[in-house]
């Protein structure tokens, strides 16, 4: 559509049951009680000039030119921190207002530079805009003191700092403490001395900015403006779509001139993001036009030929007939497929589809394998849900916050800034991680408790909290009795209870202190509304299954379920974990997740698809290498994912990958497990389609295509391509078409349409009938399953253990510039934040080691070794040591074993016995794989760079 | 033993232990029932193969739940806890409740 702003009512919407009436300009209007005149005014159709004032900021006061009167009241108050009140009369527009704004314009600009005609913010300037409106047509001052002399900081890679066009308004300021929470602009000095100042005088980029980019959206004129619309001009059109990075699922707008994408703007209507962003949304999608992108198809005959481009018809004809192939040789179950999270959920129930339906086996899996597959098999079993019960609103009504095994303010930052507002207003928060994570312990925030655990005891530390709550009488016994099986509650009681398993009896083990665990949860079961929030640091163990049902028992013993402000809330790793796994992404699964074994749903989509569905599971993504290896399984059609550089013991998915006759890799560009691939399908970024990603909380959301895609087809028609190829017939033309047979066959998205969503803007699944709407807040009154479930939670030590051969625990995870496998941010600016993962150690175990900061480190498992530079800090505690993964230079999952959760198979990335020493260069398995990687991504006719 | 069939050892293993903390008495039934729902055909006859053959390093509830699996009896679907929006008179509800 053609491009608009967005509509700015001023101050932000009250919160207010009461509603007083007044005119203004003569115009009654009613308003809730504590509304601004402003908005007041603007609600109605007056703007009031304004250039201090933003509907996304608490109103400020300072910048005088929205001053009104009010009949009875003396002088000209400032509309933006004026109330509305009953039987007001107030006018917006009189000569003597007309002077006064007039006469604030006049000063603003006598220290403006005059340059609008080159100015990048020409034609979107909110100064230029309030100067029209309050009919300034000339300055009378003229030479004096000024500002126009400041030098531009152009230091930040996505956007330009040029202090000579400020005016002063704070609202830059305003945003970084009020949205983000990061607090790291000020204003310095005072009176005509102030200047916006990152951190204490700093350039952008190494202060303590983190480019979410909430400053220059806030900023009224050219002083914060983003690169790209000085370098292309300001956008003609814009398209409202949904982020493609984590799991928050941000909704933009993507603001386009023609087919160029000029910026990602945080949309204010985003249910999720409620108009912020980070700096991976915002900025980071230069990758889809990146030079390395492959844009034809190309195969091979063997991984060490070079790739030989072919045209589309040819590449899809060859992988068919492989797969035919394959399977007329060693059975119909010798191939399978991988969904990816990074794709649509038309996407990947297409790709389960054709695994079903056309490879006519459950040889389906997601990369959520490797990360949420507890979570789902957890609250399936406690709840009979899998997913989180609430939305991101809910963490404002919540009172006390349990973190466990997140880092949100790096892996879900849009999400942590809600959080840490909330945290602001006086919310306690408990911290249950190994590492002291920034919100431990940041500007105005600070955890009432953190207990630093050690690696691998999670579920001893949660069932120490339940006895705790448990043997003090801290039991919500109404929902018990009401919403809980009692006997298995009882069961469940009594186990806790057992002295064994008191804070004080396993804080050897978990390296707690005993009475901080019981001040925890004491807090949490007594602290008002309780509400836990968690990610990988749960899931990705031995017992990742088991200590999502340990969270599940604490909040349903506690009553912390069924309203806002409570509940059960695993923070997803990719934007589509949650709908690849809806879609029948599992090999036991079909879409809503029900069973291959249930008859029923076999018979139902046998009936839409004309074709027999396997009634027993087929194999998860490491039993596929290792059937690969085994010499069982031949062929993989792998779209959207990375797994030699995502998935743990990367020896081993190696061996896997080599071992097979044809894998295809769909991706964006030659990632490492194409490495190993026969056939490479180019996909299309999510710039490039349409479709939908439903994010942690349901919400399913709009993908919507700005660009025809650079490789001739969207995912889902190569998808359409390959099934009609094997002679399984797809037909769709659009993906609503799909979403229609999805809708059909799932009755969680039973209400769910392109148009609904459209409508809607997006829908929380459970849509159904009587939820046409969808559902924010599950289990108001019941659980699925009838009866809420507890489980006993008994710990288990994981087999990997420190010892004198590998005496420290590493544990892995990521950062916020960086995403994933890195295989997007990795080629945009933001690998000027982090171009390459350390090894974080803490002092003690570094001196031990005569290791310095910087130094290269051999880190070496029972798995393999790996080198990377150390990172000398006590955030990680003695005997504990983390990295990140984003960089296939590093390797970091060569070190990660085949230890996996006791229920899904999800790896243990979190626990790994290794050995760290000082090192001169890399590992022999990086040089060799360094050498393949290169060899494997020649293709012929084209010169290497 | 080879690579794949010492992991399946380790995997039934530690889903026996898990088993044999929340459902004590239960444990070999729960045991089966999840090998069942889980796991590939390929690897439930590789590990039932491995216990035919002497079934080293399996553990006694392991043993028992393989042995079951064997005897090719199926348990029930697990699909109850999934179904929305239906309640017990076939009827669609939302479960916003």
């Amino acid at each position: 559509m053609a491009w608009r702003g967005e509509i700015d009512l001023g101050t932000p919407p009250a919160v207010s049951q009461a509603m007083v009436t007044l005119t203004i300009d003569g115009r009654r209007v009613t308003v809730p009680e504590g509304t601004s005149l402003m908005r007041a005014a603007a609600l109605i159709g007056t703007s009031i000039p304004k250039l201090c004032a933003t509907d996304s900021l608490e109103a400020f006061g300072s910048c005088r030119l929205c001053l009104v009167e009010i009949d009875g009241r003396a002088g000209y108050p400032a509309s933006c921190t004026t109330p509305a009140a009953q039987g007001m009369a107030v006018r917006t527009q009189t000569d003597r207002l007309k002077q006064l704004r007039k006469g604030v314009m006049e000063l603003y600009i006598s220290d403006h530079p005059l340059d609008c005609l080159t100015c990048a913010a020409n034609g979107d300037c909110e100064l230029q805009d309030q100067a029209g409106a309050v009919g300034l047509r000339a300055v009378r001052y003229g030479d004096g003191a000024n500002h126009l002399d400041q030098a531009k900081d152009s230091s930040n890679p996505y956007f330009d700092f040029d202090p000579s066009k400020c005016i002063v308004c704070s609202r830059c300021v305003r945003a970084c403490d009020e949205v983000q929470g990061t607090f790291a602009l000020t204003i310095e000095g005072m009176g005509f001395a102030s200047k916006v100042s990152p951190s204490q005088s700093e350039p952008f980029f190494s202060s303590e900015c983190v480019s979410c980019g909430a400053c220059v959206q806030a900023c009224p004129t050219a002083t914060l403006i983003e690169k790209k619309v000085a370098e292309t001009g300001t956008p003609d059109r814009f398209e409202v779509t949904t982020c493609a990075y984590c799991g928050v699922g941000c909704t933009f707008r993507a603001e386009m001139r023609g087919e160029e994408l000029v910026r990602m703007v945080p949309w204010k209507e985003g249910k999720a993001n409620r108009g912020h962003s980070c700096v991976k949304g915002r900025f980071a999608w230069g990758y889809a036009n990146h030079r390395e992108r492959i844009l034809s198809p190309m195969i091979r005959a063997s991984i060490d030929d070079p790739w030989r481009e072919v045209g589309w018809d040819e590449a899809i004809a060859h992988t068919a007939s492989e797969f035919r192939r394959i399977q007329a040789e060693h059975g119909k179950r010798a191939i399978g497929g991988i969904t990816s999270s990074r794709c649509t959920n038309e996407e990947t129930f297409l790709v389960q589809k054709l695994v079903r339906a056309g490879f006519g086996n459950n040889n389906v899996d997601t990369c959520a394998r490797v990360c949420h597959s507890p979570t789902g098999y957890g609250l399936k079993t406690a709840f009979g849900t899998s997913a989180g019960t609430q939305d991101f609103d809910s963490v404002m009504a919540a009172d006390t916050i349990i973190l466990i095994g997140a880092n949100p303010t790096d892996g879900h930052p849009v999400f942590a800034s809600r959080l840490k507002q909330r945290l602001r207003q006086g919310a306690k928060l408990i911290v249950i991680d190994p590492r002291r994570i920034d919100i431990v312990r940041s500007p105005h925030v600070e955890a009432a408790h953190h207990l630093p655990l050690r690696p691998g005891t999670n579920v001893a530390v949660l069932t120490a909290v339940a006895h705790v709550i448990v043997t003090e009488g801290l039991v919500d016994e109404d929902f018990v009795r009401d919403r809980c099986d009692r006997a298995e509650f009882d069961d469940w009681a009594a186990f806790v209870a057992d002295p064994r398993h008191s804070p004080e009896a396993t804080e050897s083990l978990t390296t707690v202190p005993a009475e901080s665990v019981r001040a925890a949860a004491r807090l949490y079961a007594k602290g008002g509304n309780g509400a836990i929030y968690y990610g990988l640091g749960v899931t990705e163990h031995s017992q990742g299954s088991t200590t999502v049902l340990a969270i599940a028992n604490l909040a349903m013993a506690t009553g912390n379920l069924g309203r806002a402000g409570v509940g059960v809330n695993p923070l997803r790793g990719q934007n589509n974990v949650q709908g690849s796994c809806d879609m029948g992404s599992f090999p036991h699964e079909l879409s809503g997740y029900r069973h291959v074994s249930d008859d029923a749903a076999r018979a139902m989509f046998r009936a839409l698809w004309g074709a027999d569905i396997d009634h027993e599971p087929g194999l998860r993504i490491p039993n596929m290498l290792g059937a690969a290896i085994d010499g069982e399984f031949k062929a993989l059609y792998i779209q959207g994912e990375d797994i030699l550089q995502s998935d743990p013991d990367t020896r081993h998915v190696a061996a896997g990958l080599a071992a097979m006759e044809c894998v295809v890799v769909q991706d964006l560009f030659l990632n490492e497990t194409a490495n190993y691939a026969h056939v490479f399908l180019p996909g299309s970024t999510f710039l490039e389609k349409n479709g939908t990603f439903t994010n942690a909380e349901r919400r399913i959301q709009r993908v919507r295509k700005v660009m025809r895609p650079l490789n001739g087809l969207e995912d889902w028609e190569i998808t359409q391509k390959l099934a009609q190829a094997i002679g399984y017939a797809m037909a769709y033309d659009h993906p609503s078409q799909i979403m229609d047979e999805i809708a059909a066959v799932t009755p969680t998205f039973a209400g769910v349409s392109y148009d609904r969503l459209d409508a809607l803007g997006s829908i929380q699944w459970p849509c159904n009938d009587a939820a046409p709407e969808g559902t924010p807040v599950m289990h108001l009154d019941g659980f699925v399953r009838g009866k809420g479930k507890f489980v006993r939670t008994e710990y288990v030590a994981t087999e990997e253990r420190a010892g004198p051969r590998f005496p420290l625990l590493l544990t892995t995870g990521r950062i916020l510039s960086q995403y994933n496998v890195g295989a997007q941010t990795r080629r945009t600016e933001n690998s000027r934040w982090h171009d390459e993962d350390r090894l974080e150690i803490h002092p003690h175990d570094a001196e031990q080691r005569g290791i310095l900061d910087g130094d290269w480190v051999k880190v070496a498992s029972r798995a393999g070794d790996t080198t990377l530079r150390a990172l000398v800090t006590d955030r990680v505690a003695p005997g504990v040591v983390y990295t990140t993964f984003h960089h296939p230079a590093t390797q970091a999952n060569v070190v990660t074993t085949d230890n996996s959760d006791w229920a899904t198979n999800c790896p243990e990335y979190k626990v790994t016995a290794v050995q760290v020493g000082r090192s001169n260069g890399p590992t022999d398995w990086q040089e060799r794989y360094d050498e393949r990687s290169r060899r494997s991504r020649r293709i012929e006719g084209v010169a290497a760079e | 033993m080879s690579a794949t069939t010492d992991k399946l050892v380790r995997m039934v293993n530690q889903i026996a232990t898990e088993f044999e903390g929340q459902q004590p008495g239960n444990a070999v039934a729960a045991t089966w029932d999840h090998l069942w729902h889980f796991w590939d055909p390929r690897m439930r006859d590789r590990i039932v193969t491995h216990l035919d053959t002497g079934g080293e390093g399996l553990s006694a509830t392991s043993r028992a739940a393989i042995a079951r699996l064997g005897s090719r009896a199926e348990p029930q679907s697990q699909t109850r806890a999934t179904e929305f929006g239906v309640d017990a008179d076939g009827n669609t509800e939302s479960d916003a409740g």
